[in-house]
């Protein structure tokens, strides 16, 4: 495949890359195969077998967490409220209560989480803390007034002013100026070093690399290792908004003997230019442009504030559960201008138009993990939607958050109330230091969720049989004979068709599970396709004769903000094996869990208040997580792979 | 010989640096004599930092015509910055002001940063914040999973398997699959609730040691459980928590370090308030509130 040439590239029709394909969608649910429970009895308990396998370096563990967390040395988080600092961050995320903005109070999370990375913007880094302080050089910038102002407007408008003028040669030096920005690195650096504590709390250094051409966000979470060889500063869109130019800065990075990955978020908001298949001028994407992503982009996250990014209704009209907690903006603060294109900022069209790109022989540039993560501009990530403090510190009261917090400038109300209260990292790994976390994250064995901390096990193989997680060792096991999310399927094995073992339990502080999904892609004719499967389902419901599934039912009740476990089971199981299954054909496959419908953050910012919920926002939403993708590969092209990658 | 060839010669920082000593030279040999004049020296670590200053922006060096605009640029700037001195330009701009004041502050938290606490001063923070360190109650323990979803009485079928086992057995039963772990080393309560729901720790720790006990309820059904170590709450050894009082220590001391250094340097000074401005103070008092809490 290395040796089509140019011009045979050009014969594939590359041009057409760029235009919508239509999604012929499959009603497969019928195909599923749904693990019936075990009978009751101890009788039937099974037992340990004799199989030994060696559990030593199995990745036994799920970690919650986030890599995306703003404080006040983020510009943005300053303007709008915030006066927390990494420091703060970090404690909060271990269970601390720590001072809420403006507004009286705290802000505490109830389960501690697992690792944190406080990834303030590089742009202007700490130059806006500074403003705050009225003995500050920086206050006394003509903006400073502006964004010092009480008036919650006029501050708001003046951090969109910096966001648009951020774009490189435009800087203000004296915002920009590395004197100010090195301490205040050093010093977000040497803080993720100091809440670090190996096997109990996990932290990493890391910045935000806030490229954002005609306010479409091609943002990206640049996250260290650890602190050795991270460089003196971080890389800002004040030097390039290009994110090729980031990889080179990366690249000298690891030059200087660091360990660092980018984690892109918020297609959703870029208009289609987060997994663009043709450059600007409309040319295939270069080989080096596409190494270089594989290389520094292993993960996306695909559940944020600013909305998630799997898919949108209008990519995907047959998937009745696209279209969860949307937010379908550009980063204009002025007006609320939609994205024209959805193609190219959602997860599940860049996993089809990847599957695309390889089939026409070239290098699959999208073959990135997910995660979920939060976005928070106040270093709390408030991912309980029962205990939501919102994205900015302005933000902080129930009142502030449903009413919104400008008065009067109803285009950027609606979008704070629009925004979801973020989502968390699961990361499967042996230990909770930063070389274990970090390596799953380069491999991908990752699932985001929209807040919940369910757990979700998928394995994919050739040999797995439907007794599989039956057997107490069966992780182990299919670790030995499959390959677990973010992997990608061994050689198949003479006409044999793919298994997949998959395990969800629900939340031990939060709702029951409705169902498993298995969504597959795959490429035939020059045609993407996509298919949904119920592969499992709660209350012992079944897929009816038109491929339809009974509604799981929903216990909310608005006037209380409650909900009851009387439906959905708490764990579910599902032996998946693909029937429509062709040996020549790329595809992926990712699983997505639903919980039972559980009241938004809104609701109960309603109840708080004794207000009926608005009817503008969903009462409930059913939280979920979704798998890193399994990608099958065909024979002679997994060959042809691996033989290139050895060069 | 070609310049092509050696990499050295070829290198703008040493032309400039070649440069600017041959201009300082001339500049000696025409001028000696002429006491009123100031010297710029162009150094070579100054041609390299207005480099690299170059590099951070460009991400490539500077060519040769380039690096003369900028040493250009920093001699103009040199000339006028010094003039600016000489007339006292600095005093009453408050971006210098409070730049200088910044540098200020930064030196006094550095310090701190490379100061070692004496073992006695770390040993007073611990124990005056002892309350912060406490290690909490942690328990090793197996458990068997009679998932409630399955099982229409899981709490019997837990009872009835309960009955088959001897007290202190290593059984390979497993119960139900699960994605819990089977064993829990060295847990604390809340690293048990964190996995099982909220209440389970509190009913584990009631339960005797070194045999099979239960069931227990928790979020996903009924558990048989046994206790194989437990450790009660307990005050932490300075030793073993070192890093963490370290690190609190040094967060204490930078904002008392820059209170203390502020008290310090203020002593030199006094404050007089002319009338007016206090009346001016008292007028505003919301605001005067405001500077105050701040």
């Amino acid at each position: 495949m290395r040796h089509i040439s140019g011009a045979c590239l050009l014969a594939l029709g590359l041009a057409g890359c760029g235009e919508q394909v239509a999604n012929e969608k499959q009603q497969a649910a019928a195909e599923a195969v749904v693990e019936q429970p075990a009978a009751s009895g101890h009788s039937n308990i099974p037992s340990s077998t004799n199989v030994t396998v060696d559990t030593s370096d199995l990745a036994e563990n799920v970690y919650f967490g986030n890599f995306h967390v703003h404080t006040s040395y983020s510009f943005d988080a300053l303007t709008n409220g915030a006066n927390t600092t990494p420091a703060d961050a970090y404690r909060w995320a271990k269970g601390e209560a720590i001072p809420a903005a403006a507004a009286a109070g705290v802000m505490q999370i109830k389960r501690p989480l697992d690792f944190y990375a406080v990834s303030d913007h590089s742009e202007y880094l700490g130059v806006f803390k500074k403003m705050q302080d009225p003995e500050n050089p920086a206050s006394k910038l003509p903006i400073a007034k502006e964004i010092l102002s009480t008036d919650k407007k006029v501050a708001f408008d003046a951090y969109a002013r910096v966001l648009d003028t951020m774009t490189p040669g435009m800087e203000d030096p004296a915002l920009a100026d590395p004197a100010i920005m090195k301490p205040i690195w050093q010093e977000v650096v040497r803080t993720a070093d100091e809440y670090y504590e190996p096997g109990k709390f996990t932290t990493f250094p890391a910045f935000e690399w806030t490229s954002t051409p005609a306010m479409r966000n091609l943002h990206r979470v640049v996250v260290f290792e650890t602190s050795v060889g991270v460089p003196e500063l971080p890389f800002s869109t004040n030097e390039s908004e290009d994110p090729q130019d980031l990889w080179k800065y990366m690249d000298r990075a690891r030059a200087n003997g660091a360990t660092v990955l980018a984690i892109t978020h918020n297609g959703n908001a870029s208009d289609g230019l987060m997994f663009p298949t043709a450059t600007a001028d409309g040319e295939p994407l270069s080989a080096e442009y596409i190494e270089a992503r594989i290389a520094n982009e292993p993960l996306y996250e695909v559940s944020q504030i600013k909305g998630s990014s799997e898919t949108h209704p209008s990519l995907s009209p047959n998937d009745e559960f696209a279209g969860f907690e949307l937010w379908d903006y550009l980063l204009a603060a002025s007006v609320a201008a939609v994205p024209e294109h959805k193609k190219g900022g959602y997860a599940r069209q860049a996993y089809l138009d990847g599957l695309s790109m390889a089939v026409e022989g070239r290098p699959n540039p999208y073959k990135f993990g997910l995660i979920g993560d939060s976005d928070t501009h106040n270093a709390a990530a408030s991912v309980e939607e029962d205990n939501h403090t919102g994205k900015f510190g302005f933000e902080n009261t129930p009142k502030k958050r449903l009413d919104g917090p400008l008065p009067g400038d109803e285009v950027n109300n609606r979008r704070v109330r629009e925004f979801s209260s973020g989502g968390l990292a699961a990361v499967w790994a042996p230990e909770n230091t930063r070389e274990a976390i970090y390596a799953a994250l380069m491999r991908k064995e990752t699932y985001a969720t929209s807040g919940t901390r369910m757990k979700l096990r998928f394995f994919g193989g050739w040999n797995f049989n439907e007794n599989s997680p039956n057997n107490s060792d069966w992780v182990a096991q299919a670790y030995r004979d499959g390959v677990p999310m973010g992997g990608d399927l061994p050689a198949s094995e003479g006409g044999k068709k793919p298994v997949f073992l998959i395990s969800a339990m629900k939340d031990s502080a939060g709702a029951n599970l409705d169902r498993i999904q298995v969504v597959k892609g795959w490429v035939e004719n020059g045609e993407q396709h996509e298919a949904i499967f119920d592969v499992a389902l709660s209350d012992g419901r079944s897929v009816g004769d038109d491929g339809k599934v009974p509604p799981v039912g929903n216990t909310v009740d608005p006037d209380t903000a409650t909900y009851t476990n009387d439906i959905g089971d708490s764990q579910l199981t599902a032996v998946w094996r693909d029937d429509s299954f062709k040996p020549d054909q790329y595809a992926f496959y990712y699983v997505r869990v639903l919980e039972i419908p559980t009241p938004r953050w809104s609701t109960y910012d309603a109840k708080a208040l004794g207000r009926k919920p608005r009817e503008d926002l969903p009462v409930s939403i059913q939280e979920r997580a979704w798998s890193s993708p399994i990608w099958y590969t065909p024979e002679s092209k997994y060959f042809a792979e691996v033989s290139a990658g050895g060069e | 010989m070609s310049l092509k060839k050696v990499p050295l010669l070829r290198d703008p920082l040493l032309h400039f640096a070649l440069i600017g000593g041959l201009l300082f030279a001339i500049d000696g040999l025409f001028n000696a004599g002429a006491a009123d004049l100031e010297d710029i020296v162009i150094t070579p670590s100054r041609v390299a930092h207005l480099a690299s200053v170059f590099e951070r922006s460009w991400q490539r060096p500077p060519n040769g015509e380039e690096m003369q605009k900028l040493v250009d640029n920093f001699v103009r700037e040199e000339v006028l910055y010094r003039e600016a001195l000489k007339l006292g330009l600095e005093s009453d701009d408050t971006v210098i002001r409070r730049r200088l004041r910044l540098k200020m502050e930064f030196l006094a938290r550095d310090l701190v940063d490379s100061v070692e606490p004496a073992p006695e001063v770390l040993a007073q923070f611990f124990h005056d914040n002892r309350e912060r360190y406490r290690v909490p109650a942690r328990v090793s323990f197996r458990q068997i999973l009679f998932s409630g979803d399955h099982r229409t009485a899981p709490a019997e079928d837990a009872r009835a398997l309960l009955a088959t086992l001897a007290p202190a057995a290593v059984t390979d039963v497993e119960g139900d699959s699960h994605l819990l772990p089977r064993q829990f080393t060295d847990a604390s309560a809340q690293e048990v609730d964190k996995q099982l729901g909220v209440g389970f720790a509190e009913q584990l720790m009631q339960q005797p040691q070194g045999q099979w006990v239960g069931p227990i309820r928790s979020e996903y059904g009924e558990h048989l459980v046994i206790i194989e170590a437990y450790t009660p709450e307990a005050t932490a050894e300075l030793a073993s928590v070192r890093a963490l009082v370290m690190r609190d220590w040094q967060a204490q001391q930078h904002s008392d370090t820059l209170d203390r250094q502020y008290l310090l340097l203020r002593e030199g000074y006094r404050v007089r308030m002319e009338s007016e401005a206090s009346e001016q103070l008292r007028g505003d008092s919301a605001s005067a509130a405001e500077v105050a809490a701040r």
